[in-house]
C-alpha cells in the first residue's frame, strides 16, 4: 500500500501531533505535575493530612522525626497542612481549568463560526468588558461579594479566565472554517452543530490543552493570593493562609509555614510552566521537527 | 422533462462587496441527464466552482453571495428548501468532490471514522454493515489494502489515495448527482488518468450523473459526452464534445482548444 508522508510545496498541511513528542524539559514538568497530582489525590482520598488541625504539640517545634517540617504557632503539624493544601490548590486548579476551558471553547467556537454577526459582536463585547477590569481586582470583588460561599473563588475565576481561551479559539475557528474539510463536511449533509463539535473543535485541541495548562497556573496563583487576602479558602487549608500566618512568624524567626507553603507552590508552578512549554512544542501542528 | 435529472434554470450568483457589478454566474441554464457525464470547462474565475457550490446551496450568505434562479432536482426546486431538508439532500442525493485532497479530509480523524460518519448520517445501517460498506467502497476505488487504509490518518496517505477516499465518501450513499470540482487538478498526470477512470466507473456503478468541472479541456474531452463552455459567468457554448472539438463556435472555445497546446485530434 502506498503511504507517502505529506509534504506539499504549497503551505501548511495539518499534521496530527501528540503528547508523545514531549521534549525532555516538558517531561520533567510532567513528572513534577504527576507527583503533585499524587499528593493531591492522597489528600482527597484521606491517605494523609487529615489530622492537620489537631494541636497536639508545642508551638513552633523544630523539624524532627515526629513533625518532619515542625509545627506552627498552635502546635499543628505543618507537613500535614501543606499536603492538605496541595489538595485545595489542585481542586481549585482543576475545576476552574475544566470549566473555563469548556466555556472558552464554546464561546470561541460560536463567535469564530458566526464571526462578525450580532452573536460574535456580543461575545466580543462581554470579553472586552471583563478584560478591561484589572484581573485581581475583579476576582477579589466577586469573591468578596460571594464571601462565605465556598464556590466564590471558582465562580470568580471561571468568569474571568475563559476570555483568553475564547479569543484564541475564535481566531482558530475563523481559520478552520475556511478549510476545505469543513466545506466537504457541509457538502455531505452534516449539520452545523455536528461540524462544530466533530470537526472544528477537535482541531483546536492544541490550543485548548496549552491554554488549559496556563489557566491551571493562573488559578493556583489566584487561589493562594485570594486565600492570603482572606477571601479565598474558608476551611483553613491553603498555602495562602499558611503564608498569611507566616507574616507574623517570619519576624519571630520562624520560617516553617513560609517555606512549607512557598517552596511547593514554586515547584508546582515551575513544573506546570515547563509542561506548558513542552506541550506548546509537541502539539503545535506547524512545527515540522520532532 | 422525464429525461432530465437536474435542471438549472436562470441561475445567477453575485458576490456582495466585491466591487464588481458583473455577477459571478450570469443567468445560466443547463440540464444533466441520468447517468451522463457532463463537462463544464472554462478558465479560472469564470464561475465554474460558484455554479457547483450554488447547486448545493453552499455559498456563504447573504450577505456574501446572493443566488437566484431555480435548481430542479427531479422537479423539486432546491432553492426553496430549508437548511434541514438541504442537509438530507447533500451527500445523499447530490454530492460534491473538491479540488484539494490535501485539505478536504479532517486531519484529526482516521479515514474509517470519517467514512462511517457519512454512512451514519444518511443510511440506517448497523455498525458491522457500515464497516463492510466502507471497506467495499475502498475496494471499488482499487485501494489495495482497505482495512489498514481505514485505520490511517489523512497525513499518512498520498494525494491520490486521499482523493480516492474523498470520491468514495461522496459516492457511499449512492447520490443521483455528483459535482466533481476539478477533482484531479492537484494531482500529477498519471494519477489523474487512473482516478478519473475509477471515478467514472464508480459513478456508473452507483448510477450517478456527474458534472465534471475542469479548466483542462483534455480532461473533459476524455471523460465527457457533452460539454458546456463557461466564460465570464455565462455558458457560451453547449455541445457534444466531438462537435466542440471539431467546430467550436464561440471564440473562447477556440481559444481553449488552441491554448491547450494540443491538436484537437490528440484528445481522442
Amino acid at each position: 500500500m502506498s503511504r507517502v508522508a505529506a509534504n506539499t510545496a504549497e503551505g501548511f498541511v495539518p499534521q496530527s501531533r501528540s503528547i508523545e513528542h514531549l521534549d525532555p524539559v516538558g517531561q520533567i514538568g510532567l513528572v513534577i505535575v504527576a507527583v503533585f497530582l499524587l499528593i493531591a489525590s492522597g489528600a482527597w482520598l484521606g491517605w494523609w493530612g487529615q489530622d492537620w488541625a489537631a494541636a497536639n504539640a508545642g508551638r513552633w517545634e523544630p523539624p524532627g522525626a515526629e513533625f518532619w517540617l515542625g509545627t506552627n504557632i498552635l502546635g499543628q503539624d505543618i507537613l500535614q497542612r501543606t499536603l492538605q493544601s496541595t489538595g485545595s490548590a489542585f481542586e481549585v486548579g482543576l475545576v476552574v481549568t475544566v470549566l473555563a476551558t469548556l466555556l472558552g471553547a464554546l464561546m470561541g467556537a460560536l463567535s469564530g463560526w458566526y464571526s462578525h454577526s450580532w452573536l460574535d459582536e456580543s461575545i466580543l463585547w462581554i470579553q472586552a468588558v471583563i478584560d478591561s477590569i484589572p484581573f485581581y481586582l475583579l476576582v477579589a470583588a466577586l469573591a468578596f461579594a460571594m464571601r462565605g460561599n465556598p464556590w466564590a473563588m471558582h465562580v470568580a475565576m471561571v468568569a474571568t479566565f475563559w476570555t483568553i481561551t475564547g479569543r484564541l479559539v475564535r481566531a482558530e475557528v475563523m481559520r478552520l472554517k475556511q478549510q476545505e474539510f469543513v466545506l466537504a463536511a457541509k457538502s455531505l449533509g452534516l449539520p452545523v452543530p455536528l461540524i462544530l463539535v466533530r470537526h472544528v473543535l477537535p482541531n483546536t485541541v492544541h490550543i485548548l490543552s496549552i491554554q488549559a495548562a496556563i489557566t491551571f497556573v493562573a488559578a493556583v496563583k489566584a487561589e493562594v493570593l485570594l486565600s492570603f487576602l482572606g477571601i479565598g479558602a474558608q476551611d483553613g487549608v491553603s498555602w495562602g493562609l499558611m503564608l498569611a500566618e507566616s507574616t507574623q512568624e517570619v519576624l519571630a524567626g520562624q520560617f516553617g509555614n513560609f517555606l512549607a507553603a512557598s517552596i511547593p507552590l514554586f515547584v508546582l508552578l515551575l513544573g506546570f510552566n515547563l509542561l506548558t512549554d513542552g506541550l506548546a512544542d509537541a502539539l503545535n501542528p506547524r512545527r515540522s521537527g520532532r | 422533462m422525464s429525461d432530465t435529472l437536474l435542471s438549472v434554470r436562470d441561475l445567477a450568483v453575485s458576490y456582495m462587496g466585491s466591487g464588481q457589478d458583473a455577477p459571478a454566474v450570469d443567468h445560466i441554464s443547463f440540464d444533466i441527464r441520468p447517468g451522463e457525464t457532463l463537462g463544464l470547462v472554462g478558465q479560472s474565475g469564470c464561475g465554474k466552482s460558484t455554479t457547483a457550490l450554488a447547486i448545493l446551496r453552499l455559498l456563504e450568505g447573504p450577505p456574501g453571495a446572493k443566488a437566484s434562479g431555480q435548481i430542479l432536482l427531479q422537479g423539486r426546486d432546491l432553492m426553496t428548501l430549508d437548511e434541514a431538508t438541504m442537509n438530507q439532500i447533500r451527500g445523499r442525493e447530490v454530492s460534491m468532490i473538491f479540488q484539494d485532497p490535501m485539505t478536504a479530509l479532517d486531519p484529526v480523524f482516521n479515514v474509517g471514522q470519517q467514512l462511517r460518519q457519512v454512512i451514519a448520517r444518511h443510511r440506517k445501517l448497523n455498525p458491522d454493515a457500515a464497516d463492510a460498506l466502507a471497506t467495499q467502497m475502498l475496494e471499488r476505488m482499487q485501494i489495495a489494502d482497505p482495512e489498514s487504509t481505514l485505520r490511517a490518518y489523512p497525513h499518512q496517505l498520498s494525494g491520490g489515495m486521499r482523493q480516492r477516499i474523498i470520491i468514495a465518501m461522496a459516492l457511499v450513499c449512492q447520490p443521483k448527482v455528483l459535482l466533481a470540482d476539478e477533482p484531479t487538478t492537484a494531482l500529477d498526470v498519471t494519477t489523474q488518468a487512473s482516478i478519473l477512470q475509477q471515478l467514472a466507473q464508480l459513478a456508473g456503478d452507483c448510477g450517478a450523473a456527474t458534472l465534471l468541472i475542469s479548466h483542462d479541456l483534455g480532461v473533459i474531452a476524455n471523460n465527457c459526452d457533452r460539454c458546456l463552455v463557461m466564460y465570464r459567468g455565462r455558458i457560451v457554448e453547449s455541445a457534444a464534445v466531438d462537435d466542440l472539438l471539431a467546430s467550436p463556435s464561440h471564440h473562447h472555445s477556440r481559444a481553449l482548444i488552441e491554448n491547450s497546446g494540443q491538436n484537437a485530434d490528440e484528445y481522442r
